[in-house]
């Protein structure tokens, strides 16, 4: 009915104001995107992480630890036959963005999940995808405009009121390897493009275009690719050459200091370290990048000289806090090595570094944050299979962790299982590399079953401390949203949507969703109502509390 | 929040004209271009005509064997004996090349097998000229036993009470219709002595529920009622079992005092006591079982 109504009016409105532009779908400013699930208007959700500071964290609170067990299901889109979604929704003015395998996008009215129009590009018959599964993340909004990453690598530019495709440019080449499935990042004219195919010996980067053309404005090479390029010595024998450190997660940006931060892959080959000797700079790093020039202000290397193909791609989030009595400008990342850091984001010094999932590699992090790592022997990879904690998938993996500015504290989804590293033979040949988890230096058995478990921690974000624990059946893949009605949102393996009590862990609500969830909850309002979103399987779930 | 209304003067305009034009046309006004999936990952792949595992070189096959434990041995076993998957072990021969090849890139529909994306045509025919190679037992697929005296012990052990074979027996424990060709007989062997080692998971399936089956669980309700049975599933907030009888028994974990998953047991008793030869025949008889089809 409400509907109708609107529509009643808007016709009344077509009439008296025709000439005026007054009803058009606001267009996406800078300005919006610094202020993005926050005041003045913290109904829209306009940048993969939230906010540019990858928090996650949506100031509205509608929908609140007193009043989230009246939660339903306000409506669902389903996609068909195209895969599971991974993909974090977009919201700017009542339209929703969302992504699904392996590069499209669908816009819907955010209040019904009525479709608008769909965009899917054409992709080579024979696309290289190595070492990761054809999927999108999510999408990029900027002025008009709506920015994908496509699985083949290229930067896409859309019309956001048709859907219509303004222009299209190569970002890498798809045949060496290169693939990309992260959401990119707008700021201020620029749109910041990583790259995955890590697996597969490709040289990661990160790329700055112009929103307005997609003129490529700068390229970061996160491994070296000279003998004299910085980091060069960090590879024995010139190993540098099998690439990796690639940028395949979306990262963070300070709007303050014009820095964008961003973590990096693993180097190549993966598990098979004994041909690249050394720290292999600047993979599974946290880089902070000039976001004028590319050039990097510094960097903080988690993992030197990694085995186990814990990348350094997590969200890092930014947050101010008092840190020894002192308000400090702070960078926080749970990594897949399963150590919480916290970094100061203007130096990169190291302040805190502890584990928040079970780990068996390293006796802990040095004053600088280095790793102390057991003996080789102990914790690398071997012919018949080493048992170290964290399991190749990490302490965390892609999805998104949270922070509440409210509570102070991190939220993440952690990952407890071990696995059976097994070192292989390691042939690379950039784009040519064999299996996920084969060829390119080796692999390793999961554990399954009850031993595979996942766990809602929260963190004190200053110090690390587990200030409480959710614990789930299963291995979850979903992160983790928080907001200011006190609650936290996840999921479990087993399809079950949950809200917990963002100060003690409580659980509020649940609702069986019929599918695994693997993607990132957000939250968004329109005309005054606030959802919350997610998907399950193929399906994009959307919450609010009847008012009617 | 938004102020305005999206369904705007501009919005009913442009919905005007385009109405106007699918009138004029008589053809739809939308997207064409953009069919659902675009492209790759949707179309079928289509077998080859010659078949690329003739003379393929020794290299090739050894990068089919690397291919074949990245993308394929969490399921089948990295040695293709089976696990989550049946043992592939003949599979080549039973299929054909081009059934196998099909089977990687368009998976089999209604089963767990989806397409293995990390494997494009070159690799999966790579990783065809591997199985292929595995046509020659190794020594876990040999097997010694009488199926006929197999038969008869599994009948006279009470097998049957459990376990079920074309529609007969028991839902305890799976269903053995098809066990020949899901295990290796090392695997069975193994599981006759030490049946809670390598517990199964629950039917399949994709993603959900997996290795959450024949658990011996006990609960006990805060009102202190006991309950035994194998677990079908759980979650987070829920637990279901099945007792001896069959019957299913759901409660939700707020409402229990205890859980206790005795990881480690079975329902199934251990066939220790049985002679190596009878196990072998058993194993030889289940080793028959290949399938309703």
């Amino acid at each position: 009915m409400k509907i109708v109504r609107r529509m009643v009016i808007s016709v009344g409105a077509l009439a008296l104001l025709l000439p005026a532009a007054c009803f058009a779908q606001k267009p996406v400013t800078f300005e919006d995107i610094v202020h993005s699930a926050a005041a003045p208007d913290p109904g829209n959700w306009l940048t993969y992480g939230g906010n540019l500071a990858a928090q996650r964290f949506s100031e509205l609170k509608q929908i609140n630890a007193d009043n989230v067990k009246s939660l339903k299901v306000a409506w669902v889109y389903q996609l068909g036959g195209r895969g599971v979604i991974e993909s974090v929704p977009l919201v700017n003015d009542g339209i929703m963005y969302v992504t699904a395998p392996p590069s499209t996008v669908v816009a819907l009215d955010a209040r019904t999940g009525k479709e608008l129009w769909q965009f899917s590009p054409e992709l080579p018959r024979d696309l290289v995808t190595i070492g990761l599964f054809p999927t999108n993340r999510g999408v990029a909004l900027l002025g008009n405009n709506v920015y994908l990453n496509t699985i083949d690598a290229h930067l896409v530019c859309l019309d956001a009121k048709t859907g219509r495709e303004k222009w299209s440019v190569e970002v890498a080449d798809n045949k060496k390897g290169f693939a990309d499935t992260g959401a990119p990042l707008a700021i201020n004219g620029k749109i910041i493009v990583g790259v995955g195919g890590g697996e597969a010996g490709a040289h990661g980067f990160l790329s700055a275009f112009d929103a307005k053309d997609g003129k490529l404005l700068w390229r970061l090479y996160t491994v070296p690719r000279s003998p004299e390029d910085p980091g060069a010595n960090t590879w024995a024998n010139g190993s540098w050459i099998n690439g990796g450190g690639t940028t395949w997660n979306t990262g963070s940006y300070d709007p303050e200091t014009n820095t964008i931060y961003w973590g990096t892959g693993n180097p190549a080959p993966d598990w098979n370290g004994t041909g690249r000797m050394g720290d292999n700079l600047f993979t599974c790093s946290l880089l902070a990048i000039d976001a004028n020039t590319g050039k990097m202000k510094w960097y903080f290397q988690f993992t030197p000289h990694e085995v186990h193909d814990w990348d350094s791609s997590e969200p890092p989030i930014l947050f101010d806090a008092k840190v020894d009595g002192q308000m400090r400008k702070l960078v926080a990342l749970a990594n897949r090595n399963a150590f919480y850091y916290v970094l100061d984001r203007t130096t990169g010094k190291f302040i805190t570094g502890v584990p928040f999932a079970k780990q068996t590699w390293a006796k802990g992090l040095d004053k600088n944050g280095r790793p102390i790592k057991y003996p080789a022997k102990d914790i690398d990879p071997s012919p018949e299979g080493t048992l170290v904690y964290p399991s190749l998938t990490g302490g965390v993996n892609w999805t998104s962790p949270c922070y509440s500015p409210l509570t102070g504290l991190f939220y993440v989804n952690a990952r407890d299982a071990g696995a059976w590293y097994i070192q292989g033979e390691a042939k690379m040949a950039p784009g040519n590399s064999v299996g996920v988890v084969g060829g390119g230096g080796g692999g390793g058995r999961f554990m399954m079953g009850d031993q595979d478990t996942t766990t809602i921690r929260a963190l004190d974000a200053v110090t690390g401390k587990r200030v409480w624990q959710f614990p789930m059946t299963g291995d979850s893949w979903t992160g983790v949203l928080a907001t200011a009605g006190n609650l936290v949102f996840s999921a479990d393996a087993e399809g079950n949507f949950f809200a917990l009590n963002a100060t003690n862990g409580d659980p509020l609500w649940h609702l069986e969703l019929g599918s695994a969830l693997r993607s990132n909850p957000m939250t968004y309002a329109v005309d005054g109502r606030q959802y919350i979103a997610d998907s399950s399987g193929n399906s994009l779930f959307v919450f609010d509390i009847p008012q009617d | 929040m938004s102020k305005l209304n999206w369904v705007g003067a501009a919005g009913m305009l442009a919905l005007a004209v385009a109405w106007g034009a699918v009138q004029l046309s008589g053809l739809p006004a939308v997207h064409a271009q953009e069919g659902p999936g675009g492209g790759a990952g949707q179309e079928t792949h289509a077998a080859a005509k010659t078949d690329p595992t003739e003379n393929m070189t020794p290299a090739e096959i050894q990068m089919g064997k690397l291919n074949f434990q990245g993308s394929c041995g969490e399921c089948h076993g990295v040695d293709a004996s089976g696990g989550v998957g049946p043992n592939l072990h003949g599979v080549v021969q039973k299929l054909g090349t081009q059934g196998v090849f099909s089977a990687i890139r368009n998976g089999i529909p209604g089963t767990a097998m989806a397409p293995v994306s990390s494997l494009n045509d070159k690799r999966a025919w790579q990783v065809v000229g591997y199985l292929k190679t595995l046509h020659a037992a190794p020594g876990s697929m040999t097997v010694s036993g009488d199926p006929a005296a197999g038969k008869e012990l599994y009948e006279k052990n009470g097998c049957t009470m459990c376990h079920e074979i074309d529609g007969k027996g028991g839902a305890v424990g799976p269903a053995l219709t098809g066990i020949g060709s899901m295990r290796s007989p090392a695997y069975l062997q193994e599981v006759l002595v030490n049946p809670a080692k390598n517990p199964p998971p629950d039917p399949a399936v994709p993603d959900r529920r997996m290795w959450t089956g024949y658990v011996l669980t006990k609960v006990v309700t805060k009102d202190g009622k006991t309950f035994i049975g194998s677990r079908v599933n759980e979650d987070t907030f829920v637990i279901t079992l099945r007792d001896m009888a069959g019957n299913y028994h759901t409660f939700y974990k707020k409402n229990l005092q205890s859980i206790d998953k005795q990881i480690g047991k079975s329902f199934m008793p251990s066939f220790s006591h049985l002679s190596e030869t009878q196990r072998n025949d058993l194993v030889a008889y289940l080793m028959t079982l290949k399938g309703a089809q």
